[in-house]
């Protein structure tokens, strides 16, 4: 079987800058994986190139045995790909049910003419997608934020917003961008518990970028280091706490 | 619902109001629905899609002389003639979407600028066809085999097709395609994370918009008579933003008091004709600044000052 993600000797070049430096791991299906590094190892530079928002300089990416390079950037959900975002995307003046059923919006939509002439097709894909978005809405606990404008909800709401939004697209592979910042210690521990369960029970393999060391030692099965663009470790998360380099690099002593 | 029972009182109104009004009242009443179909197409593009136009008045164009070259020059029938013309004219906003789409914002706004005065130099050179200086007649349409000679005629089929566009929009704004352009307006990374594809959004919206200020065009040049290419000027094209802008972008309502506003706005300022295009551009800035959801949300902004302070 293919590994969930196969990322190859990959490298981002901002003119002499090298973001991105041969790095390569792979993650296999229903794995949750670490990936941590000091601010500006290019840690979200690497998720970026793997939801086709930047492209790489060299390198290649596979998901599920598909070259994720040959597809546009709106095609990686179909593949089973989805992401959150470090400084939150959500769509601000649209209500929380809104942007959760945008997750699935895309696995029901009809023709634009039968959705113009409001055919019955379109109208059975709406009330399809609406209807796990009120699912997912009620199991991430967000039901009394139903019709509430996003951009009038708390910081940590909005995370849960956009989680929800994610999870709606049914995806495989979850790319997670620092999805405990802003979190106190037992809303991080609470996340923790539920990121192992997409990956039990759901079966999602998460690639985890965080700098919460506690949350990422308890919830990755595995862990890739990257400092100043280069891969310096990849292992078990008490392989990773012991090694020398790592600690070094950006643990630190403690 | 009390929105559901001004709704009808609203059609009722619109249905009831030529009783009150002689012919010259009908003809402004025609002009006024015709406008609020390209105010609601403008909504769907700037409030909807975030896009904007400066050259609608060159999809106007396309739908005016489209229609009257059909009705005239081959003899296809009124009614197909709209079909045709909001068709046409959906065909050339892809076209001028498709380069349009790289570019965003200002850039947007002056390659639509473009297309719209190339559009119009090339109807008034091309003489054989649209007539050119001379400008061309369109005759009174008749609608399966009923003469619309009158103005009051007129204005209850312009009522009709208004009627039928707000309910394309209407299905338009509930779907999962309204939904999703929607978000693309609001974070184009994160929609197209959530499997929207971007370029064919936009062109979608713009051809959309395209098509509904096309049909109006249609109308236009059949309530009017006749038609020359002074009636799809740049003044023009921005009459029709302030006219958005005043009525208000994100409702129905909007696109109708726009309407009565660009049909009306001629007859109350006729003694400022020249400084017509100054006080547009005041009523521009100042509904921007002050009323920026236009005269559609004066109901909501004024409630709480007549309901008192809670």
């Amino acid at each position: 079987m293919s590994p969930a993600l196969r990322v190859r000797d990959l490298s981002v070049y901002f003119g002499g800058l090298k973001a991105v430096d041969g790095v390569g791991f792979s993650v296999e299906p229903g794995v949750v994986c670490g990936l941590i590094g000091p601010n500006g190892a290019g840690k979200t530079t690497l998720l970026n190139c793997l939801t086709r928002i930047t492209r790489p300089t060299s390198g290649s990416i596979e998901a599920f045995g598909r070259d994720v390079l040959r597809l546009p950037i709106h095609a990686i959900t179909r593949i089973g790909m989805m992401r959150t975002f470090q400084n939150l995307e959500l769509f601000g003046d649209l209500t929380t049910l809104d942007n959760i059923a945008m997750g699935c919006a895309h696995r029901f939509r009809t023709g634009l003419l039968s959705e113009l002439l409001a055919l019955p097709s379109a109208r059975r894909a709406r009330e399809a997608a609406y209807g796990e978005a009120e699912a997912m809405l009620v199991e991430l606990g967000l039901a009394e934020h139903r019709d509430r404008r996003v951009s009038d909800l708390s910081f940590g709401t909005r995370k849960n917003v956009e989680l929800a939004r994610a999870l709606c697209s049914r995806p495989k592979l979850m790319l997670m961008d620092e999805p405990a910042a802003g979190l106190n210690g037992a809303e991080s521990a609470e996340l923790g518990r539920r990121i192992r369960r997409f990956a039990t029970e759901r079966g999602i393999t998460v690639l985890l970028v965080e700098h919460d060391m506690p949350l990422v030692m308890s919830a990755c099965d595995k862990i890739v280091v990257v400092v100043q663009g280069r891969k310096i470790a990849e292992g078990k998360p008490e392989e990773i706490r012991r090694n020398p380099e790592v600690i070094d690099a950006y643990l630190g002593e403690g | 619902m009390d929105k559901r029972i001004l709704d009808i009182a609203a059609i009722a109104a619109a249905l009831v109001a030529p009783v009150f009004f002689g012919p010259y009242g009908h003809y402004i009443m025609c002009m006024a629905t015709i406008y609020a179909m390209v105010s609601l197409s403008l909504n769907v593009l700037v409030s909807e899609a975030g896009l904007i136009s400066i050259g609608h008045a060159g999809f106007w164009a396309v739908g005016a002389y489209g229609s009257a070259v059909l009705v005239e020059r081959v003899g296809v029938p009124f009614e197909v003639s709209v079909v045709a013309a909001a068709g046409l004219a959906g065909l050339v906003g892809v076209v001028v979407g498709l380069p349009a789409l790289r570019v965003r914002g200002h850039y947007l706004a002056i390659a639509t600028l473009g297309f719209s005065l190339v559009l119009v130099h090339v109807l008034y050179e091309w003489d054989g066809l649209t007539g050119g200086r001379q400008g061309m007649f369109v005759q009174r349409p008749s609608l399966f085999g009923w003469s619309l000679a009158e103005d009051r005629q007129a204005y209850y089929l312009c009522l009709a097709i208004f009627g039928l566009l707000v309910l394309l929009v209407r299905n338009f704004r509930r779907s999962l395609g309204g939904l999703s352009i929607n978000a693309l307006r609001q974070s184009e990374l994160a929609a197209q994370c959530c499997g929207i594809d971007l370029a064919a959004s936009r062109l979608f919206a713009f051809a959309f918009s395209a098509a509904l200020t096309g049909a109006s065009g249609a109308l236009y040049g059949a309530v009017l008579g006749q038609l020359s290419t002074d009636s799809f000027t740049l003044v023009v094209s921005l009459s029709f933003l302030t006219m958005a802008v005043v009525g208000g972008m994100s409702s129905v309502w909007g696109a109708v008091l726009g309407g009565l506003f660009l049909a009306g706005a001629p007859e109350g300022l006729r003694a400022f004709e020249k400084w017509q295009m100054l006080i547009y551009g005041v009523l521009l800035i100042v509904f921007i600044r002050v009323l920026p959801k236009g005269l559609a949300s004066l109901p909501e902004r004024l409630a709480p000052l007549i309901g008192g302070r809670r």
